[in-house]
């Protein structure tokens, strides 16, 4: 039983394996097919002449055969080579270890703010079906499905920065006035409270709050029906009935029964959320000015500065399949029927 | 009989109607629009600019004093015909080949699935970006983009179709009766198979006008002074700091809407073509 579960556990990361080899097949696609010389992109500058050039062509073998050269691309991403950007100057690597975090940090409250809207109210417009508040999460979901995070972005500026003057400028993850905190985590809100910078700590937090509300408008759609579905299905079913049949309180029945099993279909529709969630990054930080790797792709992208721009490429797909495996595995975990018909 | 059935669906089905007339009327503005417009879309104003909404200026002047109504109008036409290209485009191609690819099986079967794995590891919006910097920047770029990556969709849905219709009666009898494997495929399979898809492209449809916009909002595929709805959106953000809202509001909301109908009216023939799904 174990062993079968074991393999089966395997035999699912297995099937990554093909898909992360693909996606570096693509990317590798993706610099040769992109309009320029790949030997530009590493050469280390906008200043490098033509022996330069030259000599990091020659470096990369793009004189040899495409297997040779797909065989160094190999080689030179496994040693965290992306090359450099140009706008920058500095590695690639670099410049993604320097945003990460600030991309992190936007999405997981943006997650959390998604999650903490469309659980509550899929629980509710469930529980209370076809009454007001299920009208209204059906209107809710449906609109945010139609907005486009930027445009919502734009109208919580207008209320909340310029009519009621409650929200900070939205640029940036720090006000103009502020000394950043020394770099600690990399997360604004955590150096803040590290250094100790408690005022500082709230102004980082409020800089958050409107581009984190514009990112978890593209997540509440999907996981407020899935939820409201699934909660639908558990309540129907026999051993909902059963439980409370057997008098348990309305509560227990509701939490501690129907939920984690009305949950499990919010966890499958979890990648899509994911997918969405990552090109609202893009979009928002863009918007936001926010200092994250979206932002940095897409200005990347935009001044013709590639090497960022393949790497982005690569690294977000790849964490992604990593991510929809973990889900797949946690949703097996939770659920042996899943997967398995 | 069959005016009388239409009546009957009508009557059950009164948001997805309205959807649908929605979705008509929009079409009829992107075809006519352009000519009926009372501004040149283009044209720019030194002494009109910022006016907020008025008599004169339905949904105001922008920051060059151009025509927010006339660019609105105007604007429909591109992201319609974007969305609709790139959705007909993805449809056309995924269907044939997820056909064929779930008809055949066998090793082609294989390749082909591996291949729309890997293209499914992307994230949809990335995916459009980097295949924007590949093909350049430009409207067919956008809408090629955008067809690609939906092309699994439509590959996955009609592949799981076929597959579970291969051994019904009447595709037996057609093989039987001396039909080609073409001829099985999209005379007696496809046709049968239709319905999810066409669900799938009434949804795809309003995601196709987001998609198209943000990459616009973000820099891609559409260049100003180009009347579209994103780079309105883009043009006015600075704008919303400082209270010019209608810049921004405009076409946003013409986005929202559009978008909101499309969506609607895929919900509305799901429910129509498989009941139990009903949300």
């Amino acid at each position: 039983m174990r062993h079968k579960g074991l393999r089966i556990l395997l035999a699912r990361i297995a099937t990554t394996i093909p898909i992360l080899f693909g996606v570096v097949v693509v990317t590798f696609a993706l610099i040769r097919s992109l309009p320029g010389d790949p030997a530009v992109y590493y050469a280390s500058g906008p200043g490098a002449g033509p022996a330069e050039i030259e000599a990091v062509r020659r470096q990369l073998g793009l004189d040899r055969s495409l297997v040779e050269q797909f065989w160094r691309y190999l080689v030179e991403l496994g040693s965290g080579r992306f090359g450099n950007s140009l706008q920058t100057g500095q590695p690639v690597l670099a410049d993604f270890a320097q945003r990460l975090p600030a991309t992190l940090e936007l999405a997981i409250l943006a997650f959390a703010m998604g999650v903490g809207t469309a659980i509550p109210l899929g629980i509710l417009a469930a529980v209370k079906r076809d009454g007001w508040i299920d009208q209204l999460c059906r209107v809710l979901s449906s609109t945010a499905a139609a907005m486009p995070g930027f445009f919502f972005g734009l109208i919580l500026i207008y209320f909340f920065y310029f009519l009621a003057g409650v929200a900070p400028e939205p640029i940036g993850r720090l006000p103009g006035w502020a000394l950043p905190p020394p770099v600690v985590t990399g997360f604004m809100t955590i150096d803040c409270l590290l250094a100790g910078d408690v005022e500082l700590f709230w102004a980082a937090l409020g800089k958050m709050i409107l581009p984190a509300a514009s990112m978890a408008i593209f997540a509440i759609a999907p996981l407020l029906r899935m939820m409201r579905g699934g909660m639908i299905d558990a309540l129907d079913s026999d051993y909902v009935t059963a439980s409370r049949a057997f008098g348990l309180s309305r509560t227990r029945v509701l939490l501690g029964y129907a939920l984690p099993n009305a949950l499990l279909p919010v966890l499958a529709t979890m990648g899509m959320v994911l997918s969405t969630m990552i090109g609202a990054n893009i979009m928002i930080e863009k918007l936001f000015a926010w200092p994250g790797i979206g932002a940095y792709a897409i200005n990347a992208l935009i001044g013709l500065d590639y090497a960022p721009v393949q790497a982005f490429v690569l690294i977000v797909a790849v964490l992604f399949v990593l991510m929809t495996l973990a889900i797949d595995l946690i949703s097996s975990a939770v659920d042996p029927r899943y997967g398995q018909g | 009989m069959r005016s009388d059935a239409l009546a009957f669906i009508v009557r059950r089905n009164v948001i997805t109607t309205v959807a649908a007339v929605l979705i008509v009327l929009l079409v009829v503005i992107a075809i006519v629009g352009p000519a009926l417009v009372p501004y040149d879309p283009l044209a720019t104003s030194a002494t009109e600019v910022l006016m907020p909404p008025s008599a004169r200026h339905w949904f105001g002047t922008d920051g060059l004093g151009r025509d927010i109504f006339s660019r609105v109008i105007v604007a429909a036409r591109l992201d319609i015909a974007i969305a609709v290209s790139a959705v007909a485009l993805s449809a056309v191609v995924g269907v044939s080949i997820g056909a064929v690819s779930g008809y055949v099986g066998g090793a082609l079967d294989r390749v082909l699935s591996r291949v729309v794995d890997v293209m499914m590891a992307f994230p949809l919006f990335v995916a459009a970006m980097a295949l924007v910097a590949v093909f350049g920047n430009s409207v067919k770029s956008i809408v090629l983009a955008t067809a690609i990556i939906n092309l699994p969709f439509y590959f996955r849905l009609i592949r799981a179709e076929i597959m579970a219709r291969r051994s019904i009666g009447y595709v037996e009898a057609a093989v039987i009766t001396g039909n080609s494997a073409t001829n099985v495929i999209f005379r007696f399979l496809v046709p049968n198979s239709l319905p999810p898809v066409i669900v799938q492209v009434s949804l795809n449809l309003g995601w196709a006008i987001l998609n198209a916009s943000g990459l616009a909002f973000i820099g891609l595929g559409v260049a100003p002074p180009t009347p579209e709805w994103g780079i309105m959106i883009q043009e006015g953000a600075a704008l919303m700091l400082s209270g010019e809202w209608w810049v921004v509001v405009f076409p946003g909301l013409a986005l929202v809407l559009s978008v909101f109908c499309f969506s609607l009216l895929g919900d509305g023939i799901r429910d129509v073509i498989d009941p139990r799904r009903r949300s």
